[in-house]
């Protein structure tokens, strides 16, 4: 009698969660929990003549790890994460500082303008760079039919310059859009408080306003470089080979070289780095909206 | 010339809306003036425009003898204490307080004296480590009032700084604030839309309606000769009798209102017969007698009782004149020389005032 009741006084209070939250957890599950558990699996296994033998070892790490070849490509991939992080950081605040404080009736527009380009297909906006860049691209074609110079200039594609520029451009809006959030909540009191007692314009940037954004900065910060760090299309299209990255060996280990576990084995570090990136990042975060809120 | 700020002519719009039209006030050194008035009479306004926030469309502001119209905020020697304390939440109690003169370049010991010193004086040298989220509301105040007061302006503004404590809070805080201005000999402006608040703590008092001064004067000036009938409503009660001057006989006005009854005034300025008036008549400044009683003092007119409320330290009881108007008396308890808890509706009663408490204005 009373086990009957309490099993259906259960079912009542589990049942608005179950059908809410069900299916997103089931699609997590599915499509994001199980194929990272199945590269794991596989990062452990090896391959001998293009079948995957089920066979524990570690070799494919000691490869990744211990080869230079790899080392330098995740070195790369990681050093080019940091320089488009900050590069990207200068452009993305002074373009939120402008879009929360200075331009007023324009800063819808402009929040407009500078996500737009999310709308449109990342490829394409990879793909454009090439037209740009390229030995009869755009830049190449004004300064040859200037005469500026006579020969097409060869450096600016095809290297890890070109795959920055591309990244900081694909990237701006990522790293814009946390920044102009956090501003946008800073109360103007504190701008306030801080000219009547005496801070001039860029003392109250410096001391109110770039901590009371720091929230921002690191969620943009985390953003941009785990997305440029684990990126193929733009070094596919505008690396060349000086310019290769890490996820396109991993793509090449799953396609060309069909080698599933050594390419799970660069996923996983690839995670690994990631997350302890974000792990830190939401450690300063927290300290940082501690200090804020 | 010894003004600390003095303002001349100075008018601000926003829009359509004058927020400021025509201030012309002047703050001596040390002085404590409070800006009085209903929500949206530009008294903010005011103060913005003396702390730089807003610049004037027309007029000249002054502080300490210089024009500062094209003076930016940070180059004022004023400072503010805001509504919402603002206190910045990244930095500790101690870095708030210490930031003005750090942004000023002064050595990091002097600071740390400066700081402990004005922590001590709001009584809060135990929280200098403090967050401001860690702080109770009064506290928070008076980091506030810290942050403002280390770095010594010539004059301190404060707008409403006390509207978000609670009423026993806020009286303590008052005359907190009063003392430490004595005490440092800083002029303050204050703004506040409590009238009682203002009597407590100011030196002056500057009424605002609809961004204009409509009376500047001591507390006792503006509760006992208020200028008009805005003055008269606005700080304490007051009842207003409407009706028309009838008779001027030397020294005393005879007023007639609506319902008949005749009232009597003294003759302060010149009014003529048959003018407009509105008879002002504080609810304190009258007595009740019983109907029949005719040996109380002063004039006394006939009216009936409506009811009484009691609220404690006072009671307030309400009477009709025979034309209907409401008329209110207040007094202490055991200040009534009839018994008032015998009295039914409906009961005659006599409404005496010494002639010289009541006012006449010209009818808005
Ligand atoms: N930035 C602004 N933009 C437009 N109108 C404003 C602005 N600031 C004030 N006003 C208007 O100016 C008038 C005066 O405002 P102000 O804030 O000075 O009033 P106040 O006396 O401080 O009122 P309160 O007691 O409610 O704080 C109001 O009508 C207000 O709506
Ligand atoms: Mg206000």
């Amino acid at each position: 009698m009373t086990r009957r009741a309490d099993t259906s006084v259960v079912l009542r209070r589990w049942r608005g969660p179950v059908l809410v939250f069900g299916p997103p957890f089931l699609f997590v599950l599915a499509f994001l929990v199980y194929p990272y558990l199945t590269v794991f699996e596989n990062s452990f296994y090896r391959v001998a003549d293009y079948v995957v033998v089920r066979d524990f070892n570690f070799d494919n790490f000691e490869r990744a790890i211990g080869g230079e070849l790899y080392r330098r490509v995740l070195y790369v991939s990681a050093r080019i994460g940091v320089i488009v992080t900050l590069i990207t950081l200068p452009l993305a605040y002074l373009l939120a500082y402008y879009a929360a404080f200075v331009a007023r009736r324009w800063r819808h527009l402009l929040y407009f303008l500078v996500v737009t380009p999310l709308w449109t297909s990342f490829l394409l906006r990879v793909y454009v760079w090439k037209l740009i860049l390229g030995r009869t691209g755009l830049v190449n074609n004004v300064l040859t039919s200037t005469g500026a110079v006579d020969e097409p200039l060869s450096f600016l594609i095809y290297n890890q310059f070109s795959v920055c520029l591309t990244l900081v451009y694909i990237l701006l809006p990522f790293f814009f859009l946390p920044i102009y959030t956090s501003l946008e909540k800073i109360d103007p009191a504190y701008l306030e408080a801080s000219a009547d007692l005496g801070a001039p314009p860029l003392r109250t940037l410096i001391r109110v306003i770039v901590p009371l954004s720091m929230p921002g900065v690191i969620t943009g910060a985390i953003f941009t470089f785990c997305l440029s760090f684990g990126d193929f299309v733009a070094p596919a299209l505008v690396g060349g080979p000086g310019g290769l990255m890490v996820s396109n060996v991993i793509i090449s280990q799953f396609g060309a070289a069909f080698d599933w576990p050594f390419g799970s084995a660069l996923a996983v570090l690839v995670l690994i780095i990631v997350l302890a990136v974000i792990a830190l990042g939401s450690l300063a975060e927290k300290k940082s909206a501690g200090a804020v809120a | 010339m010894d003004a600390v700020v003095s303002l001349a002519g100075v008018t601000k719009a926003f829009g359509r809306i004058r927020a400021v039209a025509g201030v012309t006030l002047s703050i001596a050194e040390g002085e404590f003036v409070t800006l009085l008035g209903p929500s949206g009479c530009g008294k903010t306004t005011t103060l913005r425009l003396i702390s730089g926030f807003e610049t004037a469309d027309a007029g000249d502001i002054f502080i300490a003898g210089r024009r500062v119209n094209d003076v930016p905020p940070y180059r004022r020697d004023v400072n503010t204490v805001f509504q919402s304390y603002a206190l910045f939440p990244h930095l500790s109690v101690a870095e708030n307080v210490g930031y003005g003169l750090s942004v000023k370049g002064v050595a990091r010991a002097a600071i740390r004296g400066k700081v402990a010193e004005f922590l001590a004086r709001v009584g809060l040298t135990d929280k200098a480590k403090a967050m401001p989220r860690q702080l109770s509301g009064g506290q928070m105040q008076r980091v506030a009032l810290a942050r403002a007061l280390i770095n010594e302006p010539k004059v301190l503004l404060l707008d409403e700084p006390l509207s978000a404590l609670d009423a026993k809070l806020r009286q303590s805080m008052q005359i907190e604030l009063k003392h430490m201005q004595r005490n440092l000999g800083i002029a303050f402006i204050y703004v506040t839309h409590d009238q009682e608040e203002a009597m407590v703590l100011s030196d002056r008092i500057a009424v605002m309606n609809e961004g204009r001064i409509v009376q500047l004067g001591t507390p006792e000036d503006i509760f006992e000769r208020p200028g008009d009938v805005f003055v008269a409503a606005f700080v304490g009660d007051n009842n207003f009798v409407p009706g028309t001057v009838a008779r001027i006989d030397g020294s005393t006005v005879e007023i007639v209102d609506f319902g008949g009854t005749v009232w009597k005034a003294p003759l302060t300025r010149p009014v003529a017969v048959g003018r407009p008036v509105v008879l002002a008549l504080r609810p304190q400044a009258i007595s009740l007698d019983a109907g029949s009683d005719s040996n109380g003092r002063g004039h006394r007119v006939a009216a009936t009782f409506r009811e009484t409320i009691y609220v404690g330290t006072t009671v307030r009881i309400t009477v009709a004149l025979p034309g209907g108007h409401l008329v209110e008396v207040q007094g202490a308890p055991a200040g009534f020389r009839i018994d008032y808890r015998a009295l039914r509706p409906g009961d005659p009663v006599a409404v005496g005032y010494p002639t010289e408490a009541a006012l006449v204005f010209d009818r808005p």
